[in-house]
C-alpha cells in the first residue's frame, strides 16, 4: 500500500463545549505521536485536527501503508561469556538470541570491541508494522490519553456492553486514502459512514476518501468540521453584522470558543431588547447576554451598549423570525429580572445595608461579614495612614465595600459584587473615589488582572486581602498542597503586587500584624476558644510569622515569574525585607553587581565570612561594633582590609542612604583585593581570644555592610 | 395553539408509542420527578425499565405568593426514563418535540452541556439542557450514580418543564395566563387558565412556607421520619423506608424556606438525608437481588425468543 492521507473521525453526541478544543487538539496530537512512534509518518506529513459539537476528527497526509523495516544492532554478551572454549554458543547466548526471537547461527554474529573487551553484536532487521496495526495502537493510545473532564459510562446497542467516553459515540470513520480501515474503538468498527448536521442533514454521509472528508461534510452535511474555520467565520460574520449597525461586537475569547463549540453550521442573527433596559448598568446586561445566553453584545463607537445583540444559531432557516423573536423573549424575561433587581436595590442606600451584613456568614469561626468589614476597615485606616491616603475616604469605602452583598442583583449575579456596589454608591451620592474604591477593592481578581487605579482603592484592596490572610491563618486554614479553598494564594499575590508595583511605602510586617491583631481584639464576638492573654500573644506571634513566611514564598514565585534567577531572588528575599517598594531596585542592583569582575570572589568571601561567624559561637549579646578595636590590628593584611573597609563603607553607605543600591554595591568592588589577601595571610581562629574576637568583629562589620542591599552570599557559586 | 393539558396528552401519546409505562405521579411531596420511585429506585440495578409520568414538583423556596410570572411553589415536570438508554435516545426525544408541533428546522434546538448532581439523593449524571431559541425546555441526563451506586446499565432521563414549554408554545409571558384547557359551551368559547387552577394554591402555600409553618413541629417531624426510615430499613422494607426519606427531604425543604436552618446546620441535614438515600438504594438493590431481578429474566427471555 502506498502512502495516502489518513482520516479518523469519532462521531458522537454533543460534546462539552468548554472541553472541545482541548479534546480535539489532544486527539490529533495523540494519533500523530502514536503513528510517528511506529514510523508510519513521513517528515512531510501534515496533521489537521477537526473539532465540532458532534465530532472529533484528525486528517494526516502521507501516512505510509506499512512502516519500513528498521535495521538495528544489538550488543549481546562479551565473547568470553557468549562462547565456550570450543567456540560453541553458551546457554546465556542462546537465551539472548531466543529473547530477540531470532534463530541464527552464532558464527554469523559480528564481533566488536566496546573499548574494554570484544562483544558479540547482532545486526538485524525489525519488520515494519502494518498500517492497520499501527493505527489501531495509535488510536487506542490517543483515546486513552484524552483529557476528558468527566468520564461517562454508557452501553452499546446490546444494552449490556459498557463503554467509557465523553459522550456516546455512534460512528467511527477510518480511511486511508479511499480504503476503509477496520480498526476498532469504543465498541465500533471503522467504516466510511458518518452523519452531518443534526437537523439539516438527514441520513448518512458516505465519505469517499480521507481527502474529501472536510469538503463533503461541508457540502453534503452542512458541517464545518474545523474548529478554527468555524471560529473565524463566526468572528467575521459577527463583525459584518455589527458593522451594519455601526457597532462593534464584544467578543471575549472564551465566549467565541464556547459558541464555536456549540454550532456545526454557524449562522449569525440579530435580535434586541427594549431600550428601557439600558438604564440597567451595562455590566449586568453584558453578563446576562454572555453568560446566560451566549449572545454577543454590541457597542457603539463611543463605547455605549446597544439594545441590539447578535446570536449564533446553527439553523439556516428561510425565515429566522421564530429564532430571533424566541431569543428576544428569553432575554427580555432575564433583563426584566435584572431591571427589577436594580430598581429595588436602589430604594435603599448601601449605607443602610451595612447592619444587615451581620446576618451574612463569612466563616463559622470568624463571624459575619459585618465583623469582617469592621476588621477590614481598621486595617484599611492603618494602611491609609502609612501610605498617606485620604483616611476619611478609605474608611468610608472599606465600610461600604461589602454592603452590596445584601442586594438582590449580587444575590443573582455574584460576579457583579463590587461593580454593583460602585453603581449604588454613585446613586447614593457617595464621593467618586469612594464609589470607585468599592469596585476596585476586589482587584486583582485573577492572575494578571489590573490593580486598583486609585490610592483609596488600593488601601481597601490591601485591607481586604490582608484581613483574609490574617484571619484564615489565625484559625489554621492556611492552604495545604493544592488545596486553597479561600483563595489565599491569590490574596497574597494581590498584596505583594500592590506593594511592589505601586511602590507603596508600607511596612509589610506591621500590616500583617495589624490584620491579625484586629481579629484577636474582636475575639469576644467570635467562636474562638477563650484563652489567656499571654497565649493570645504567643498565638499572634506565631500566626504573624507563618503569614509572613507564606507571603515571602509567594514573593519568590512572583519574582521568579518576572525573570529573576533563584539566586538573585534569594539574595534579596532572605533579608526578610519589611518594605517591598524598593525590591525591584535591589534586584537591579544585584544584577549590576553580578556584572562586576569582582562580584564572584566577593560573593564567595561573603559566604566564607558567614560560615566563619556561624562556627565562631559568639554570644547573642556580642556586638561587632563594640568588639572592634583598631589598636588590635596586627597583620598588614588585616590592617589594609580595615582601612579599605573604612573607605568603601562610607561610600557604600552614602549611596545606600541615597537609594542608589547599584552604587552602594559597586562601591564594594575595591574590597576584593584586600579581602582575598586577608584570607591568604591572616589566621582568624588564633589562640589569643582578644585577637580572634577583633578579627571576627572586623569580618562581621564587613559582612553587615556588604549585605545592606542583598545577601551576597546567596550569589556565590556552588 | 396547544393547551397545557394537550401538551401533556401529546407527550403521553408519544411516549406510549415508545413503550413507556404511563404512570401517575408519586403521591407524596417531592421537588422533582427524579424522586419518584419510578426513577430513583428503578435506575438502580440491572433490570430494564421504561416509564413516563407527570410529576407535580414542590419547591418551597421558589414560592412567590403567585406574584412572579415565572416562579412557582409547585410546577409540573413531564418525566421520561429509558433504561437501558437506547443509542438513538436523542432522536427519540426530538421526535417528542415534533409531536408537540415544534419544527426543528425553524427553531434552534441545541444540546448545551449541563451536568446534574443531587447531593441529597447521592446522584449524579452527565447530559445537557436542551435549548429552544435560547430557552431551556428540557433537562436531559445520563445517570451515572444513584444513591451512591454506579448505574449499570445507565438510565436516560428526560425532564420537560411543562410550564416553561407551554408558555413558549402559547407565547405568554405570565405562567398564570397559560391556557390550561378550552372548550365550546353551546357555541361559546370557554377558557380555563393556569391561574384559575393554581393561583390560590400558590398564594396560600407561599404564606405557609414563609410565615405559617411551624419550625419546631417540622424539626420534630424530620427526626421522626428519619427514625422511621431507619426502622423500616432494618425490617428490609425498602419502599416504605424510601417514602419516609422523601418526607424527611420535603420537611427539610420547608425548614429551609422558613429560614430555620443556618448555613452550618444545612450541610448536616443534607448529610443525614444522603446517608438514608444511600442505605435505601443499597437495600432496594438487595431486595431485587433476592427476587432474582425478575424483570431482567423477562427481558432475557424476550431477547431469546
Amino acid at each position: 500500500m502506498a502512502s495516502a492521507s489518513l482520516l479518523i473521525e469519532l462521531h458522537s453526541e454533543e460534546l462539552p463545549p468548554k472541553a472541545l478544543k482541548a479534546l480535539s487538539d489532544a486527539f490529533a496530537a495523540g494519533l500523530e505521536a502514536g503513528l510517528r512512534a511506529r514510523h508510519l509518518l513521513t517528515p512531510e506529513s501534515v496533521v489537521t485536527a477537526f473539532g465540532a459539537p458532534r465530532r472529533l476528527a484528525v486528517h494526516i497526509t502521507q501516512v505510509l501503508g506499512r512502516s519500513p523495516d528498521q535495521r538495528f544492532r544489538q550488543k549481546l554478551v562479551p565473547v568470553a561469556i557468549g562462547l565456550d572454549a570450543l567456540g560453541n554458543a553458551t546457554q546465556t547466548l542462546q537465551k539472548k538470541l531466543a529473547a530477540l526471537g531470532v534463530n541464527l547461527d552464532h558464527r554469523l554474529l559480528k564481533r566488536e570491541n566496546d573499548g574494554k573487551q570484544d562483544v558479540l553484536v547482532y545486526e538485524g532487521v525489525r519488520e515494519g508494522t502494518t498500517l492497520i496495526a499501527g493505527v489501531q495502537a495509535a488510536l487506542d493510545e490517543a483515546i486513552g490519553n484524552l483529557p476528558i473532564p468527566k468520564v461517562m459510562n454508557y452501553q452499546l446497542a446490546d444494552g449490556v456492553t459498557t463503554v467509557q467516553f465523553v459522550r456516546p459515540v455512534h460512528r467511527l470513520v477510518a480511511l486511508h486514502g479511499h480504503t476503509p480501515l477496520p480498526v476498532r474503538a469504543l465498541g465500533l468498527i471503522g467504516g466510511t459512514k458518518t452523519f452531518g448536521h443534526r437537523f439539516h442533514s438527514p441520513g448518512e454521509i458516505a465519505v469517499h476518501s480521507a481527502d474529501t472528508y472536510a469538503e463533503q461534510l461541508e457540502r453534503e452535511g452542512m458541517v464545518i468540521a474545523s474548529f478554527e474555520k468555524r471560529r473565524a467565520r463566526i468572528a467575521e460574520e459577527l463583525r459584518k453584522a455589527a458593522a451594519r449597525l455601526d457597532a462593534q461586537p464584544l467578543m471575549p475569547d472564551e465566549l467565541l470558543d464556547e459558541v464555536t463549540a456549540l454550532v456545526e453550521w454557524p449562522v449569525v442573527l440579530e435580535s434586541g431588547f427594549e431600550a428601557e433596559f439600558l438604564a440597567v448598568p451595562q455590566e449586568c446586561l453584558i453578563l446576562t447576554m454572555q453568560q446566560n445566553q451566549k449572545y454577543f453584545a454590541l457597542q457603539s463607537a463611543d463605547g455605549k451598549l446597544l439594545n441590539r445583540f447578535l446570536l449564533v444559531t446553527h439553523i439556516d432557516a428561510d425565515d429566522p423570525s421564530p429564532i430571533i423573536e424566541g431569543n428576544a423573549r428569553v432575554v427580555r424575561a432575564r433583563l426584566a429580572d435584572a431591571k427589577f433587581f436594580f430598581d429595588q436595590d436602589r430604594r435603599e442606600t448601601l449605607d443602610s445595608r451595612i447592619p444587615g451584613l451581620a446576618s451574612v456568614v463569612y466563616h463559622n469561626k470568624l463571624g459575619s461579614q459585618l465583623e469582617r468589614v469592621e476588621r477590614m476597615t481598621g486595617v484599611a485606616v492603618e494602611i491609609a495612614r502609612e501610605v498617606g491616603a485620604d483616611v476619611t475616604h478609605v474608611e468610608r469605602s472599606a465600610r461600604l465595600a461589602k454592603a452590596d452583598l445584601r442586594t438582590l442583583m449580587v444575590g443573582e449575579f455574584p460576579e457583579l459584587q463590587g461593580v454593583m456596589g460602585m453603581h449604588y454608591a454613585r446613586h447614593d451620592g457617595e464621593p467618586k473615589d469612594v464609589a470607585d474604591a468599592i469596585e476596585e477593592h476586589y482587584r486583582p481578581r485573577f492572575a494578571g488582572d489590573a490593580l486598583p487605579a486609585s490610592l483609596v482603592g488600593t488601601c481597601v484592596a490591601l485591607a481586604d486581602k490582608l484581613e483574609s490572610l490574617g484571619s484564615m491563618f489565625s484559625i489554621g486554614e492556611a492552604p495545604t498542597g493544592d488545596k486553597d479553598p479561600y483563595g489565599l494564594r491569590r490574596c497574597a499575590i494581590g498584596v505583594l503586587r500592590m506593594l511592589v508595583e505601586k511602590r507603596l511605602p508600607a511596612d509589610l510586617h506591621r500590616l500583617v500584624r495589624h490584620a491579625i491583631e484586629a481579629l484577636h481584639s474582636s475575639h469576644g464576638a467570635l467562636r474562638l476558644p477563650a484563652v489567656h492573654e499571654a497565649e493570645w500573644k504567643r498565638h499572634v506571634d506565631v500566626t504573624v510569622a507563618e503569614t509572613i513566611s507564606f507571603l515571602y514564598d509567594r514573593l519568590r514565585g512572583l519574582l521568579r515569574d518576572d525573570g529573576y534567577t533563584a539566586n538573585e531572588v534569594e539574595a534579596v528575599v532572605s533579608l526578610a525585607p519589611t518594605r517591598l517598594d524598593d525590591i525591584v531596585a535591589r534586584l537591579a542592583a544585584v544584577r549590576a553587581f553580578m556584572r562586576l569582575p569582582e562580584a564572584e570572589s566577593l560573593a564567595a568571601a561573603n559566604k566564607r565570612i558567614g560560615n566563619i561567624l556561624k562556627k565562631s559561637a559568639v554570644g547573642p549579646r556580642w556586638s561587632a561594633e563594640e568588639a572592634f578595636d583598631p589598636a588590635l590590628l596586627m597583620e598588614p593584611a588585616e590592617k589594609s582590609l580595615a582601612e579599605a573597609f573604612g573607605r568603601t563603607a562610607r561610600q557604600s553607605e552614602a549611596s545606600f542612604a541615597a537609594g542608589d543600591y547599584a552604587g552602594s554595591l559597586t562601591a564594594l568592588a575595591p574590597l576584593k583585593l584586600p579581602v582575598d589577601r586577608f584570607f591568604d595571610d591572616v589566621m582568624v581562629n588564633v589562640e589569643d581570644p582578644r585577637l580572634r574576637g577583633n578579627r571576627l568583629a572586623l569580618l562581621a562589620r564587613l559582612r553587615a555592610q556588604m549585605n545592606r542591599v542583598a545577601d551576597l552570599s546567596m550569589l556565590a557559586a556552588g | 395553539m396547544i393547551t397545557f393539558q394537550e401538551a401533556i396528552l401529546r407527550l403521553q401519546s408519544y411516549w406510549n408509542d415508545q413503550g413507556c409505562a404511563l404512570l401517575q405521579p408519586i403521591d407524596l411531596e417531592v421537588g422533582a420527578g427524579t424522586s419518584h420511585t419510578a426513577t430513583f429506585l428503578r435506575a438502580i440495578g440491572p433490570e430494564p425499565w421504561r416509564a413516563a409520568y407527570v410529576q407535580p414538583s414542590r419547591r418551597p423556596k421558589d414560592a412567590r405568593y403567585g406574584e412572579n410570572p415565572n416562579r412557582l411553589h409547585q410546577h409540573h415536570q413531564y418525566q421520561v426514563v429509558l433504561k437501558p438508554s437506547p443509542p438513538d435516545i436523542l432522536e427519540i426525544y426530538l421526535g417528542s418535540l415534533r409531536a408537540l408541533g415544534i419544527d426543528t428546522l425553524k427553531n434552534d434546538i441545541r444540546f448545551v452541556e449541563d451536568n446534574w448532581e443531587n447531593p441529597t439523593l447521592g446522584c449524579w449524571g452527565l447530559g445537557w439542557e436542551v435549548w429552544m431559541n435560547g430557552m431551556e425546555i428540557t433537562q436531559f441526563t445520563y445517570f451515572q450514580q444513584v444513591g451512591g451506586l454506579e448505574c449499570r446499565p445507565i438510565t436516560g432521563e428526560i425532564t420537560y418543564g411543562l410550564e416553561r414549554l407551554t408558555m413558549y408554545l402559547q407565547n405568554v409571558d405570565n405562567v398564570f395566563d397559560l391556557v390550561y384547557t378550552r372548550w365550546k359551551d353551546r357555541g361559546v368559547e370557554k377558557i380555563l387558565r393556569y391561574g384559575d387552577v393554581f393561583h390560590q394554591n400558590e398564594v396560600e402555600q407561599s404564606k405557609y412556607n414563609f410565615e405559617a409553618s411551624e419550625p419546631q413541629l417540622l424539626l420534630s417531624q424530620f427526626s421522626v421520619f428519619e427514625a422511621e426510615a431507619k426502622r423500616l430499613m432494618d425490617a428490609q422494607l425498602a419502599l416504605p423506608a424510601y417514602e419516609s426519606v422523601l418526607k424527611c427531604s420535603h420537611t427539610f425543604n420547608l425548614l429551609e424556606a422558613r429560614g430555620a436552618i443556618s448555613v452550618t446546620e444545612r450541610a448536616g441535614y443534607i448529610g443525614r438525608i444522603r446517608n438514608l438515600s444511600r442505605a435505601i438504594a443499597q437495600s432496594y438493590l438487595e431486595s431485587r437481588a433476592r427476587l432474582g431481578f425478575p424483570m431482567l429474566a423477562e427481558a432475557a427471555r424476550r431477547e431469546a425468543a
